[in-house]
Parts: C-alpha cells; sequence; structure tokens
C-alpha cells in the first residue's frame, strides 16, 4: 500500500490536515482489513466446523467408562459379616444386613452409623444367610429355625422450597415367614419384590420352598419343590422379577428352572450347566436373562430361544462373559439398563453389559466375595470388603448398548431367536432393551437413494441429452428455467403430494400405475418403430421432436390405465395386490418405495438435469463439427461424441443427485411408512437416516444414548453427502481442464 | 445449430434417429410431471374455497343423506362381487358432532333419488365442523325470533348472525357461554342441533346463490384464509399465523445470512492469499451446500439450543424453571437456517466479486485508493446484483426447508404471538408456526385428515408461490443483470 498512498500524498500536498487524512485511512484500511480477516475465517471455521461438532456429539458413545474409587466407610459392619448393601438413588444414604440380625442405617455423606434396627422376631434364632431384591430395597434373611425374615427399606425425600435437601431412610415394616414347618435350617434365601408383593425362595440340604405375601395382607402363600431336587445339593436361587421363574443352581453344575404359579411350582426345565458348581444366579433387567456364575469364575447369560423345529422357547448359553479369576460370588443387576455387577471370592469386580457381552469395567475391591450393590442409577458400587469395611466407587457408564459391533453387526436381543439388524428405540415396557443398529437405517436411505435414482437418472439425463443437442434454442430457453423453478419446489410440498395425493392414487389403481411404468418405455418404442416404418420423418423438422413423442405418451398412459383393470382380471385374478402377496411373497405397504422413489425422483431429477445438461453443452463445438463434418448422424455424434466426452460431468450429475436424496428428510417422512426393514422389494417402505433423526431427536433425552447414535447417524449422513459431493466437484473441475484445452 | 446442419445432409446422417425421439419423450415426461405437479395444487388448492353444490340423496335403505360430493370411486375387488363394476361416492356430511363422522360412502346404485335442495345451508362455525342442513328457528333468551327454512326468517337469521359477528370481532373474544340469540338447525336425519349465533362464522346457501354471490363467498374464504388464525385444531380458518412466521424467521435468517456471506466471500476473494489452502476451503463451503438441511438442524439443536441457548438462560436467567433460550425459538431456527443457506450467499458473491473487471479495480488503486476504499467505491457497487440473487436464492432455500425446524423451535400451535404488546415487543425466543411445518402437521397429524386436505393444498400453493416468486425474480434479475453486463463489455 504504500505506493499508492505516496502518490495520494503527492496528491493533496504535504499538509498536516493531509497526512491526518492519510493516517486515518490507513488505520481505517488496516482495522477493516483485520476485521474482514477475522471475520472471514472465524465464519468459514465455524460453517466447516459443523461436522465436527455433530461428530463431537457422538463421541462420547465410544469413551470407555470409567470409575472413581469413593472413600471407604470403616468398619460399618459392626460385629457381624456382611449379608446384604444398598443405597439410595442419590447414593447419601444406605443400609447393610449382618448376620448378626440386624439392619444397620448408613449415612454416607457424614461417614456416621444413623441406627441400628434388630430383625423383628429373631429371638434366638441365628441368621444364616440373607439376601435383597434386585430392584427394591427388600431384604430377606434365613435363620437356622427354618423361617425368612423380611425388611422394607424406604428413602423418603427431604423437600424444603420445592428443592430436595436430604433423604430420609427407615425400615417401614418387616415381617416373617415360615418357610421349613420342621424347623431345619434355612441356609440359602432369595427375595424378589414389588410395590405390592414379596416372593422369597429358601433352600437348605434336600430342602427347596417358595412363600409369597403382601406386604399389607396376611394370608401366605407358599410352595414346597423339595420332591423336585433329588438328592442334589442347592448352591445358588434366584427369583425373577415377577415371581414367576424360579431359578436353582447345584453343585454338579446343573440349574434347574421353576415356573411358578400361586401355591405350585413345577420343574420347567433343566438346564445343563457347565461342570463347575453354580455358585451365583440372577436375573438381569427385565427377567428375560439368566446369569449363571460358576466355581471356576464363568460367566454367562442364559435366555429363551425357539427351535426352529419345535418352536418352544427353550433357555439356552447365549452369552459368555469374560472369565473372572475366581469363583464368582455375587452378581448385582442393574435397575434401569442390561448391566449388571459381578464379583468374584478374590475381590474382583465387573461391570458387564448383557446384549453386547463386554465388560464395561474391570475393578477390585480390597477383600473379595462380600455381597455388593450397583446404585440405582447405575453410577455408584457399594461393596462390603473384610474387616467391616464398605468399599464405595463411582461408576461413569453412561452408554453400555452403545459399541461399534452393536452398530453394525447384528445382535442377539432378548426375545430374539438369532441376532438380527433392529432399530428400534421405545419399546411397550421399560425394560424392553433399545436396538440401535443403524443398518436398517443406512440401508433405507440407500434403498430410497436407489429408486429415486431408477425413477430419475434415465429420465433427466436422456432430457439433458434431449435439451442440449436437439433442442431449438428457444426450447432451450423455455425448459431451463421451467427445470430451475422444479428444483425450487419445497420438498416438503413434494412429500405432502406423494404421502396425500399420490400414495392413495397407487394405492387405489396399483395395477394401472404399474402398467403405465411399463406402457411408456413401450409408447416410446412403438414411437421409434413408426417412425422407422413410415414415411412421417421426412416431413418433420428438426427439433419439433416433442410434438410427434407427445400423442404416443398419452396413449400409452391412457391405454394403460383402461387395460389394466381387464388386464388384471386375466393374469392376476382380479387382484394383484393379493396375487403379489400370494404368488410372489411380496409384502405390500400402502406408502412404498413406488411412490417414494417417484417423490424423491422428482426432487433430484432438477440438479441432475442442470448439472449434466451443462456438462454436454459445454462440450467444444470444435468436436461437435468435426464429428458432423466426418458424416456423423446427429444421434451418432450424442452417443459416441457428446456422452463419452461429457460424462465425468454426468457422473459429478449423478453424485449431486445421490447427495440430494440421501439427506432429503421431509418426502421420505410423509411418503414412507418409517419402518425400518431390510428389504429391497420395491412395494413397501422404510427409515431412513434422516426421517429418523427428523422424528426421534426431539424426544431423545439430551445426552443420552439415542440423542448420541442419532448423532452419530447425522455424522454418517454428513460424511455420505460430503463425500458425493467433493466426488462430483472433483471430477466437474477435471472436466472443465480438460475442456479448456480447445 | 448442429441439429439444422444435419437436416440438410443426405438420408444416412439420420442413423439412430428413433433415439433422438425417444430423449424427446424424457424431456416430455419430465415436463409433464411438473405440469401436473403445478396444475394439481392450483386446482386443488383454488378449487377448496368455491361453496360446493349440497346434494340431498335418498338411499334405498331409506337414509337421508344431505352434503357435498367430495370424491367418488370404483367399489374396491375384494368389497363388491363379481359382475357389475359398482362406485361410490363420498359426501361430506359435516356435523361431526351429531353424526360422529363428518363424511360418508355411499354405493351409488343404492341412490334412489338425487335432488339439491334450493334451502340447505353450508354454516361454518368457530369451533366444530360445518353443519350442513337446513335452517328451523332463531331464539333470542329462549325465545322464538323467527321460524321457516327460507324467506323473512332467513333474513333475519342472516341479520342476527350478522349482528353477532360484529359483538364478536368488536369485543375480541368470542363469549359463546353468554350468547343470548341462538339457531336451530334441522339435519338430513331429522334431529336439530341448536347452536349460539355468536359461533356462526359464516352461512351460505350454495343451492340458491348465483355466480357472483358464489364469487363474493370465494373471495371471502380467500381473504380468511390469508388473514385470520386458524381453527378447529388447524383444520379450517386461516394461516396467518403462519404466514408471519415463516415472513419473519426468513427476514431474520436474511438479516443474519447476509452480512456472514459478504464477509465470508469479502475474505475469500479479497484478504486470503490464494493457495490450495483457500481452494480447500472454497471446496468445502460450495459443498457444504449439498449437505443435508436435517443435519444443519441438528447442529442448530445441539449448539444453538443447547449450548448458546443454555448459556444465557444461565447467565440471565438463572433461576427460571422452564428454559428461556434453551430451547426451540425464532431466533435459533432463523441462525440455523442462515447457516444453512450461507454457502449460496458466499458463492454467489465470490462470483461476483471475480466478475469485477481487473481493469477497474487497478484503476482505482492507482488513484492512491486503499483497499477498503477500492472495495467499497468500485467493487461492492458492481458485485451488488450478485450479491442481492444470492441473498434471494437463500430466501428462497430458507423459506421451504421444514426439516431443520422441526428440530429448532417450529410448532403447530404457537402458544404466544412472535409480536405483541410486553416489552420487548419481538420475542425471539419463542415458538413459531411455519408454512411447510403447516403443511406437514395439518397433513399428517391432523385429527381429520380427510376435511383439513384442502387446507394443506391451499397451504402448500401458498407456501409454492412464495418460493416460485423469489427464485423467479432471482432468475429474472440475474437475467438482466447479466445482459446489462454484457451490454458494458461490448
Amino acid at each position: 500500500m504504500t505506493a499508492p498512498a505516496a502518490r495520494l500524498q503527492d496528491l493533496l500536498g504535504d499538509t498536516p490536515r493531509a497526512r491526518a487524512r492519510i493516517r486515518r485511512l490507513r488505520v481505517l484500511d488496516r482495522i477493516i482489513a483485520g476485521a474482514i480477516t477475522l471475520g472471514g475465517i472465524s465464519i468459514i471455521l465455524a460453517v466447516c466446523g459443523i461436522f465436527f461438532f455433530v461428530a463431537g456429539e457422538a463421541a462420547p458413545l465410544l469413551f470407555p467408562a470409567r470409575a472413581r474409587a469413593q472413600p471407604a466407610f470403616p468398619a460399618a459392619t459392626g460385629p457381624g459379616r456382611a449379608l446384604a448393601v444398598g443405597e439410595d438413588e442419590y447414593r447419601e444414604k444406605g443400609w447393610l444386613l449382618t448376620d448378626a440380625g440386624c439392619i444397620r442405617l448408613l449415612d454416607f455423606a457424614a461417614g456416621a452409623l444413623l441406627r441400628e434396627e434388630p430383625l423383628a422376631g429373631l429371638g434366638a434364632a441365628r441368621v444364616l444367610c440373607g439376601a435383597r431384591a434386585a430392584a427394591r430395597d427388600v431384604i430377606a434373611a434365613g435363620t437356622d429355625d427354618g423361617r425368612v425374615l423380611v425388611a422394607g427399606i424406604v428413602f423418603t425425600p427431604v423437600f424444603q422450597n420445592q428443592r430436595r435437601v436430604a433423604q430420609e431412610i427407615a425400615v417401614a415394616w418387616q415381617f416373617e415367614l415360615t418357610l421349613r414347618p420342621d424347623h431345619g435350617p434355612v441356609e440359602l434365601v432369595c427375595v424378589t419384590a414389588d410395590d405390592e408383593r414379596v416372593a422369597v425362595a429358601a433352600a437348605a440340604p434336600g430342602f427347596l420352598g417358595l412363600a409369597s405375601r403382601k406386604i399389607e395382607g396376611k394370608r401366605v402363600r407358599s410352595a414346597d419343590a423339595s420332591a423336585a431336587l433329588g438328592g442334589l445339593l442347592p448352591t445358588a436361587l434366584a427369583l425373577d422379577e415377577n415371581a414367576q421363574s424360579l431359578a436353582v443352581g447345584f453343585e454338579n453344575g446343573q440349574v434347574y428352572r421353576f415356573a411358578i404359579d400361586g401355591e405350585e411350582a413345577a420343574l420347567a426345565e433343566n438346564l445343563h450347566a457347565g461342570g463347575e458348581a453354580v455358585s451365583a444366579l440372577a436375573y438381569a433387567f427385565g427377567s428375560k436373562t439368566l446369569l449363571v456364575g460358576d466355581a471356576g469364575g464363568a460367566v454367562a447369560g442364559w435366555q429363551g430361544i425357539r427351535s426352529s423345529e419345535t418352536s418352544v422357547r427353550t433357555m439356552s448359553r447365549v452369552r459368555e462373559f469374560e472369565r473372572m479369576p475366581a469363583p464368582v460370588t455375587a452378581f448385582a443387576p442393574s435397575r434401569r439398563n442390561k448391566s449388571f455387577l459381578v464379583i468374584d471370592r478374590r475381590g474382583n469386580v465387573r461391570l458387564e453389559h448383557v446384549t453386547t457381552a463386554r465388560t464395561l469395567l474391570d475393578l477390585e475391591s480390597p477383600a473379595g466375595g462380600g455381597p455388593l450393590s450397583l446404585a440405582p442409577r447405575s453410577d455408584g458400587v457399594l461393596a462390603a470388603g473384610a474387616g467391616g469395611d464398605l468399599q464405595r466407587a463411582e461408576l461413569d457408564a453412561p452408554h453400555p448398548e452403545a459399541t461399534l459391533r452393536a452398530l453394525f453387526l447384528p445382535q442377539l436381543y432378548e426375545g430374539y431367536d438369532r441376532p438380527e439388524f433392529v432399530w428400534q428405540t421405545s419399546g411397550g415396557t421399560d425394560d424392553n432393551e433399545p436396538k440401535f443398529s443403524l443398518v436398517p437405517l443406512i440401508f433405507g436411505s440407500l434403498k430410497g437413494v436407489l429408486y429415486a435414482m431408477l425413477f430419475s437418472a434415465p429420465l433427466a439425463l436422456l432430457a439433458a441429452l434431449y435439451t442440449s443437442l436437439f433442442a431449438r434454442r428457444r426450447m432451450r430457453g423455455l425448459v431451463k428455467p421451467a427445470v430451475e423453478l422444479m428444483g425450487a419446489l419445497p420438498s416438503v410440498v413434494i412429500g405432502f403430494l406423494a404421502g396425500l395425493w399420490l400414495s392413495p392414487l397407487v394405492d387405489r389403481n396399483l395395477a394401472a400405475c404399474g402398467g403405465v411404468l411399463i406402457s411408456i418405455p413401450l409408447g416410446l418404442a412403438l414411437a421409434a418403430l413408426v417412425f422407422r416404418s413410415s414415411r412421417i420423418r421426412r416431413r418433420l423438422a428438426t427439433g419439433r421432436e416433442l410434438l410427434y413423442i407427445l400423442p404416443f405418451l398419452a396413449a400409452a398412459c391412457i391405454g394403460a390405465s383402461f387395460a389394466a383393470a381387464p388386464l388384471q382380471d386375466l393374469l392376476f385374478g382380479g387382484d394383484l395386490r393379493a396375487w403379489l402377496v400370494d404368488v410372489l411373497g411380496l409384502a405390500y405397504d400402502r406408502q412404498n418405495c413406488l411412490v417414494v422413489g417417484m417423490a424423491l425422483g422428482f426432487a433430484v431429477m432438477p440438479i441432475i438435469f442442470t448439472v449434466s445438461e451443462d456438462a454436454m453443452s459445454n462440450v467444444p463445438r470444435s468436436l461437435r463439427a468435426a464429428s458432423d463434418a466426418l458424416g456423423a448422424s446427429r444421434w451418432q455424434t450424442a452417443w459416441r461424441l457428446v456422452l463419452p466426452a461429457a460424462s465425468p460431468g454426468i457422473f459429478a450429475a449423478l453424485m449431486l443427485g445421490f447427495g440430494r436424496a440421501i439427506g432429503e428428510t421431509m418426502i421420505v417422512v410423509m411418503a414412507t411408512g418409517n419402518t425400518p426393514i431390510l428389504d429391497l422389494s420395491p412395494l413397501n417402505g422404510m427409515r431412513t437416516i434422516s426421517a429418523c433423526i427428523a422424528t426421534e431427536i426431539p424426544e431423545a433425552p439430551l445426552g443420552g444414548s439415542l440423542y448420541r447414535i442419532l448423532f452419530l447417524a447425522g455424522g454418517l449422513l454428513f460424511a455420505f453427502s460430503f463425500l458425493a459431493n467433493t466426488a462430483a466437484e472433483v471430477v466437474g473441475e477435471r472436466l472443465r481442464r480438460r475442456f479448456a484445452r480447445w | 445449430m448442429v441439429a439444422r446442419l444435419t437436416s440438410a445432409r443426405a438420408a444416412r446422417t439420420r442413423k439412430g434417429e428413433p433415439w433422438v425421439y425417444v430423449t424427446s419423450g424424457a424431456l416430455a415426461l419430465m415436463l409433464a410431471l411438473l405440469l401436473g405437479v403445478i396444475l394439481l395444487l392450483l386446482v386443488k388448492g383454488l378449487g377448496f374455497f368455491w361453496p360446493g353444490e349440497l346434494v340431498q340423496v335418498v338411499t334405498r335403505d331409506g337414509r337421508t343423506i344431505l352434503g357435498q360430493e367430495w370424491h367418488a370411486e370404483d367399489v374396491p375387488a375384494s368389497a363388491g362381487a363379481a359382475g357389475e363394476p359398482r362406485t361410490r361416492t363420498q359426501y361430506r356430511v359435516g356435523n361431526r358432532r351429531e353424526f360422529g363422522a363428518d363424511f360418508v360412502w355411499v354405493d351409488d346404485d343404492a341412490i334412489v333419488s338425487r335432488e339439491t335442495p334450493r334451502d340447505a345451508l353450508f354454516v361454518e362455525r368457530l369451533t366444530d365442523t360445518p353443519t350442513i342442513g337446513t335452517l328451523k328457528e332463531t331464539r333470542r333468551d329462549g325465545a322464538l325470533v323467527a321460524a321457516g327454512a327460507a324467506g323473512a326468517a332467513y333474513e333475519v337469521y342472516l341479520r342476527l348472525a350478522d349482528e353477532a359477528r360484529h359483538e364478536r370481532s368488536g369485543a375480541g373474544a368470542p363469549l359463546l357461554d353468554e350468547a343470548s340469540c341462538t339457531v336451530v338447525f334441522t339435519l338430513s336425519d331429522g334431529q336439530e342441533v341448536e347452536i349460539p349465533l355468536a359461533a356462526v362464522v359464516r352461512t351460505v346457501r350454495p343451492n340458491d346463490i348465483g355466480l357472483f354471490d358464489k364469487t363474493r363467498v370465494y373471495a371471502a374464504r380467500l381473504w380468511e384464509f390469508l388473514a385470520a388464525p386458524p381453527r378447529e385444531s388447524n383444520t379450517a380458518g386461516g394461516i396467518l399465523p403462519a404466514l408471519l412466521g415463516t415472513v419473519l424467521m426468513v427476514l431474520l435468517m436474511t438479516l443474519a445470512v447476509v452480512p456472514l456471506g459478504v464477509v465470508g466471500a469479502l475474505y475469500l476473494n479479497e484478504y486470503a492469499r490464494q493457495g490450495p489452502l483457500v481452494r480447500l476451503v472454497r471446496l468445502a463451503v460450495s459443498n457444504l451446500a449439498g449437505v443435508p438441511s436435517i443435519v444443519f438442524g441438528m447442529f442448530g439443536l445441539a449448539f444453538f439450543i443447547h449450548v448458546v441457548g443454555d448459556g444465557i438462560d444461565r447467565v440471565f436467567f438463572p433461576g427460571r424453571e422452564a428454559a428461556t433460550f434453551g430451547t426451540g425459538g425464532l431466533l435459533w431456527a432463523a441462525l440455523t437456517l442462515a447457516l444453512l443457506t450461507v454457502p449460496v450467499v458466499i458463492v454467489s458473491t465470490e462470483e461476483a466479486l471475480r466478475a469485477t473487471p481487473r481493469a477497474q479495480r487497478e484503476g482505482s488503486l492507482a488513484l492512491g485508493s486503499t483497499r477498503w476504499q477500492m472495495l467499497r467505491s468500485i467493487v461492492l457497487p458492481s458485485a451488488l446484483p450478485g450479491i442481492l440473487t444470492g441473498m434471494i436464492l437463500a430466501v428462497a432455500r430458507g423459506a421451504g426447508e421444514v426439516a431443520p425446524l422441526m428440530l429448532t423451535g417450529v410448532m403447530k400451535l404457537a402458544p404466544s404471538p412472535l409480536i405483541d404488546g410486553t416489552p420487548p415487543f419481538f420475542h425471539l425466543e419463542r415458538k413459531f408456526m411455519h408454512l411447510g411445518f403447516h403443511i406437514y402437521d395439518v397433513g399428517f397429524q391432523s385429527p381429520n385428515v380427510e376435511a383439513s386436505k384442502p387446507m394443506v393444498y391451499a397451504t402448500a400453493l401458498l407456501l409454492l408461490v412464495l418460493v416460485v416468486i423469489l427464485n423467479l425474480s432471482a432468475i429474472l434479475y440475474r437475467n438482466r443483470v447479466r445482459r446489462r453486463l454484457q451490454g458494458a463489455l461490448f
């Protein structure tokens, strides 16, 4: 800038005012340069940063789970040994059942023992064993005189100014159940509870009994299944959430499953587990998977699988978790997802996830084997260690179900018989696990693109060929803006027409619509034949082909709609839809890919047309003139010269169309049934990534797995379309450079 | 040119000619599709406001049906026995509350008689589906004022209904409960309904009035569509809030996108050192124009709402229970769309900046101007048409986008208006209604899809007209400017 400024100085004269003015101008210039540079860079960074931001939202999915040790609670157990532990959802207060026969209520924040409540009705008896319900703070203690003492612990939040300030803990109720009329010892116990009912099961050598009672009631329903044991020694027990199923593990490695119905407990299945003694049993959240741990450290998940021949569900060993180094002693299932804690005798604690069968965390507690619990929000561990300490740790495993394997490979879900790709984010019940396979969505997106391209690419490319090479100039001047207008149609309008007008139309006149799809190419072929075999062509002026072809097209459409009904009667027994289902086995959906393909195709046609038309028009005139001069017909020039020369441009056009089609949202939301299926048939719908994002993200909890997985899907979508656009751009650039020589 | 050359040649040069006809067929199909869509929207969208004839049919089993003929079709093959193909007609009979359904299907061969009674009324109501029937009597405070279906009684009814309407518009909110005047209609099945006069929006006797009156009703309905808020959960009335929401959102978006785009383009074209990096950035920016809009919507949700909005809420509105900026709203939707359309503005501005003749720039610099002076007085004025074109294209794209809005603050029925009397008058944080979303919502989420379909067609037509006008103006403007520039070159 110095040279012009100096000249300016000369021009204005070297007065102080002029100098000040020039200085001002220069400062202004520099400020603006700085501002624009800064602004420009930040705008471009912001625009380009979108991808990284979207991907960043998805990144925590792949972060490993973390644990942070918290200060231990010293001497929590008092004189006895811990049998069961638990805490509230804010992890402020906790409780502990000891074999000294008392419940100790603890305050973790203060590190103090609040109260010690003796088990009501214990009397002179001794407590031999204890257990807690998986989803409630309900405990059961088995005594040496054949009874089970049950207690419920309740946490009550204390509010001040509508804000929770503290948690109260209390033993709300207690009662006793007499399991063994012979007053023999109860050596194993398990318990399950819901808001109203408590059910317990108890075992000892040669004895297996059940009892259940309403918390508020008196009537006890009990059952004795000792006869089914047949001399086997029970070593582990588990009741499912609804107390309909009791699993009993034995020393020889077998597991029996009893079906409970009121006062009946019938042996339903004999699971032949491995040879080692079963040492721990539990049902995972939802009670569809039985977790079995044995003395050899193996941890397995069993679930009902329907065999293909008999269609009867039998429990099968379908998941193997990482083997524990020592005999498994206890499980603690989560209350909100399919993860669970497992501990072995040496004190190794692992957080595992049922569906993905992976280890989320590997912890160590200083002393092994004691009871443990997973906090209600699955964000903490409580384990009773040796020496009476209570070990605590904070867990952070927010996305246990999201692994690359779960997102992209078939998964065996609970309730399914084989590994499948499933996208199902909300089930009928809370314990229905969300299923996040992105494969059906990606498949759906690609399927939509496929049908859109099948419909639009031939039409748009042929029309572009005609417009650029054969049409008169005035015609071109009309067609190009018309197509630009077509491109400007809001997709919501196209989608609405497809969903509310075209879809019922196709539904009512499926045969006619299919007929039109066939008859139009036939009509074109007929037009070509008639042209070849007659003298009309002599009379036709070039550039007026459109007028000649129109009657044929109209005839094709009208003919198809009239011929549809008789043909349908003749060929398909009067109902094409029924015929498709019965004979070809094709499921018919009202909102199918014929409709979506047309609507999406309509949306991408303009971009394919415009870009490829430009590419064809830009083939240098000299090349075409040379071809003409060599005696080629205009079609030969078009087919052998222009098309190959413009092929990169055509590729670019198709790529741009692909990019537009894969990201299109409103059309797909409105014109497909949005069912995530893996079926390429044109007669049913699909669920695309974009539609899935649009419909599910407003309901997805912020920061949850669904939210982040949808962002991952968005990132994928971004990558797909960005790659397609870049490919188009690069190829187009090469084309421009190639023709720059001419 | 080539065509004319070859046509003059001998027959051998016409080899492959049929293929040319096939290509012309493709073009014809494409244009037919476009034309078909536009015609469909025009017919269905504009036909809705026409007061259609009311038909009274008596079926063989003695039912009397009074309504508009809505739709006719062949009876599905599975339902009808073999033999003669049968047809059936759908009638819009209104009175959803009384009849349970406001549309009925009647087999055409079951109809015994068909007539168009002159005194049949089509009464649009404030809160319910229209009443179709005949006038029985008008009452004030329970006492009879006029009885009879036609003549003087009809006149009295019309006058009173008019008064009630004026009262309603004067008082602001309708006072349905305190209405003193009521009217009783006889429906086609003989039952009577009594409704307050204040709830009557418009009464038409379509079989009795002439073309001129029909046109007047048409115009009134069209005006109501454009200038009134929706009634009956969006299935009747107007779309004014959606129209306003669209316009305000687009205005706000334009305010954001033009400075952003121009500064970005100025930097890329004038200030950045041209090299591979800038080429890469340019490629990325032009590619972003093709990135799915839903991805921008996700960005808007995650960044504007949950990062910026939550931040604002924490700093300025601590202690508020409900989120103010930390939820979808007009501002975030407009900013999201601005990001979505900024590549369009950058690309067309850059094109325009590049088109400024080098000689003019150098001339300016040679006269001693600083770079900013040169940009301000030479480059920007000559690039203005390009910037404007970019702006219009961005507006056209933004006006038609719906998917990102669904994530950033559009609503089916906005709880409170965007502009009102309480400071700061413009409420950027509020949720808003939008024409495009209105189409989606009314067409696919409405409880009475059949009745609301015509509304959707009309709304779609309006949106189409808006977008097409914007695009056409951009195209025409571009062509004019191009011609002027070409003229200036030679």
